[in-house]
């Protein structure tokens, strides 16, 4: 397995359990102040999580395949990338879509700013999905 | 995935250049051993560069390395 394909494999799961748990410990309908507290206390927690997990994995991978870790980014890799991002910006606009929908019917600041992280991080999943499945199928 | 229009002869260049591996090829060419291993099976279009690069390295025309599979017109 190439080592971008293993780091796509590794951003899949992390997101997905780390923001899996956010969603699901996330103290909601406790008012505007203390979810933002609430919120960016999660996010700065969850964000040194990633960096120590996705440091450590990249070094160890680097260390058992240097020229694999170390090899540029060829027209195939770019191919992947380009399409599979181009895909989730269409995921993107539509979660967007419809926390503008969601902030018209409630007033909840927070509900709305996590529904906006909701859609960020599925369009992520979606992103490293796609690259995945390229990445088996071929291209 | 559709499959490419054409067939290759990557494989059997590569076993008669002194059995060259994917690896080396690709280092040859500019690419990962993984986009070798997917121009062989058909997975996957190389850029035309790339397929002239690959006929290069076996110093065969274009032709000889790639051809257009009439089945599929």
């Amino acid at each position: 397995m190439a080592f971008r394909e293993k780091i796509d494999w590794l951003s899949f799961a992390v997101i997905l359990l780390g923001f899996s748990a956010y969603f699901w410990i996330f103290p909601y309908g406790v008012g505007d102040r203390e979810g933002m507290a609430a919120q960016a206390g999660l996010l700065i927690a969850l964000a040194i999580i990633f960096t120590i997990v996705m440091t450590t994995a990249a070094t160890l991978f680097a260390v058992m395949r240097p020229r694999d870790a170390n090899a540029p980014a060829d027209e195939r890799d770019r191919n992947i990338t380009r399409r599979a991002s181009g895909f989730a910006y269409y995921v993107l606009i539509a979660g967007l879509a419809g926390c503008f929908a969601l902030a018209h019917i409630t007033r909840d600041l927070v509900l709305v700013l996590n529904a906006v992280l909701a859609a960020a991080v599925v369009a992520e999943l979606v992103r490293l999905g796609l690259q995945i499945r390229f990445y088996r199928t071929g291209a | 995935m559709a499959r490419p229009p054409f067939t290759n002869d990557i494989r059997t260049l590569r076993f008669l250049a002194d059995e060259m591996t994917q690896g080396e090829l690709g280092d040859r060419v500019g690419v990962t051993r993984q986009t070798i291993a997917a121009i062989e099976q058909g997975k996957y279009s190389p850029s035309l560069e790339v397929a002239f690069r690959i006929a290069h390295v076996f110093d065969k025309p274009l032709e000889v390395v790639f051809q257009w599979d009439d089945a599929s017109d």
